[in-house]
């Protein structure tokens, strides 16, 4: 089950909750190890400071796996890696835009 | 107790009228920066004063790295020190006196250097958490040296940029996030997440209706949910949102071209394409987004994208988004 909601009550404040499966689209493939782990972070909304602090390597680092990451998947903003990374689910997008 | 005005409007007239009685004008200066600072409660302060008797102005600068409030208390010995918080110069040393005690060159030099230092530290409003200021002087207005009127003036303005910052600070403390690590909260967190795990591992529960994904969506945008947590758990990842009083949802439901701005930057478009189509500066599309994430506690853009691809997939369809989001745009200048 791709996708589902959860509504509880826990001491009489309400919660809602949405959950999906985790995207590991296919695409990903197309990366090294640490290409992968890197983007995934990175689409997760961390700065490239914060990856680099993280994984104990320098921010340039950071900065390259990402630049070549973005050149493999065709992606050039972070929002276009995001939606790509949900590629299956953004065809399904009432898309707003020009763009393919 | 000093009677609270509009900030600084009052400071600049006094500066520039022509003749108005000094302890008018004093009263106007203290009532100004009690307003400007109203309220701060952290690390900085700085004292100076006019001394018209000596035609100087005389600066002392204390930056306390003990929160001001503690260090006005120790100075000055207040029970209450936000009552005096602007009226606290009587016994402040100045750096004229302490550089050299008779007027010389030398003297004027330090207090110039002073109060240069003074509109430094006062320029950058973002640094500024406590500016305390006091002026004592006998003499009337008008004999105020013209330069030290237009330092006044820098510095007025300088105060009045910091008493701007402090509010729009002060009105996004007013969405802070969920999470705000009491232990009270991590440990309602801990139970709803728990409560929220063995929803999941259950088996019962189907693929969502698309009522309630719109649902969650528009929850998000009018306020009546904040998001409070995402995080991945069995391969899933969770999105929790906690549903808000009607008080909080007044205070976090995004205004109607918020609305329109969020819908389009959650499907993917840039800020730019928005500022375009809108007609307004990039930095205006920026600023609302911020405002909106913070509305609805989400931390970064992607999160937003993220969350709309997936609502959307789910069957959050295009006629359910309001209609106005969906206005075609003009064609974007890269195609």
């Amino acid at each position: 089950m791709h996708l589902r909601f959860d509504e509880l009550e826990v001491d009489g404040e309400r919660w809602v909750a949405v959950s999906y499966l985790v995207p590991r689209p296919a695409i990903l493939q197309r990366l090294t190890a640490s290409e992968r782990v890197v983007v995934e972070l990175y689409a997760n909304g961390l700065s490239a400071r914060e990856i680099a602090r993280e994984r104990s390597v320098s921010t340039r680092t950071i900065a390259n796996q990402i630049s070549s990451a973005y050149r493999k998947l065709k992606v050039n903003s972070r929002t276009d890696l995001v939606t790509s990374l949900h590629h299956a689910t953004t065809r399904a997008t009432p898309s707003l835009r020009g763009r393919q | 107790m000093i009677r609270l005005r509009a900030p600084f409007e009052p400071v600049v007239a006094a500066i520039y009228g022509p003749s108005v009685d000094e302890r008018e004008w004093l009263s106007e200066v203290r009532s100004a920066c009690l307003v400007a600072f109203e309220g701060c409660s952290d690390v900085q302060a700085i004292t100076f004063s006019v001394d018209l008797e000596a035609q100087r102005m005389n600066l002392a600068t204390v930056v306390c790295g003990a929160p001001f409030e503690d260090a006005l208390r120790e100075s000055y010995a207040l029970a209450d020190p936000r009552t005096f918080k602007v009226a606290i110069n009587a016994g402040s040393m100045t750096l004229a006196s302490k550089a050299a005690p008779t007027p010389s060159l030398a003297r004027d030099r330090a207090v110039a250097g002073g109060v240069q230092d003074l509109l430094q530290l006062t320029a950058r409003p973002s640094k500024l958490l406590h500016v305390a200021v006091s002026f004592s002087f006998t003499h009337p207005l008008e004999r105020i040296p013209t330069p030290t009127r237009q330092m006044l003036r820098r510095l007025a303005a300088h105060l009045e940029a910091a008493a701007r910052l402090r509010a729009a600070a002060q009105n996004a403390a007013r969405m802070p996030s969920l999470l705000d690590g009491s232990a009270a909260s991590t440990e309602m967190h801990a139970r709803v997440k728990a409560a929220l795990e063995d929803d999941l591992g259950r088996a019962s529960g189907g693929e969502p209706r698309a009522a309630h994904l719109v649902e969650f969506w528009h929850g998000l945008l009018s306020g009546r949910y904040a998001m409070v947590e995402r995080y991945e758990s069995r391969g899933r990842r969770v999105v929790l949102a906690r549903v808000n009083s009607p008080a909080e949802t007044a205070s976090r439901a995004l205004s109607e071209r918020e609305r329109l701005v969020i819908e389009r930057i959650a499907a993917g478009d840039r800020a730019h394409q928005v500022a375009h189509d809108f007609g307004v500066r990039e930095s205006t599309i920026s600023a609302a987004v911020a405002r909106c994430l913070r509305k609805m506690g989400l931390r970064h853009v992607t999160e937003l994208v993220e969350l709309h691809a997936v609502l959307a997939a789910g069957g959050l369809s295009a006629d359910l988004i309001p209609s106005g989001a969906l206005a075609s745009p003009r064609p974007s200048r890269r195609a």
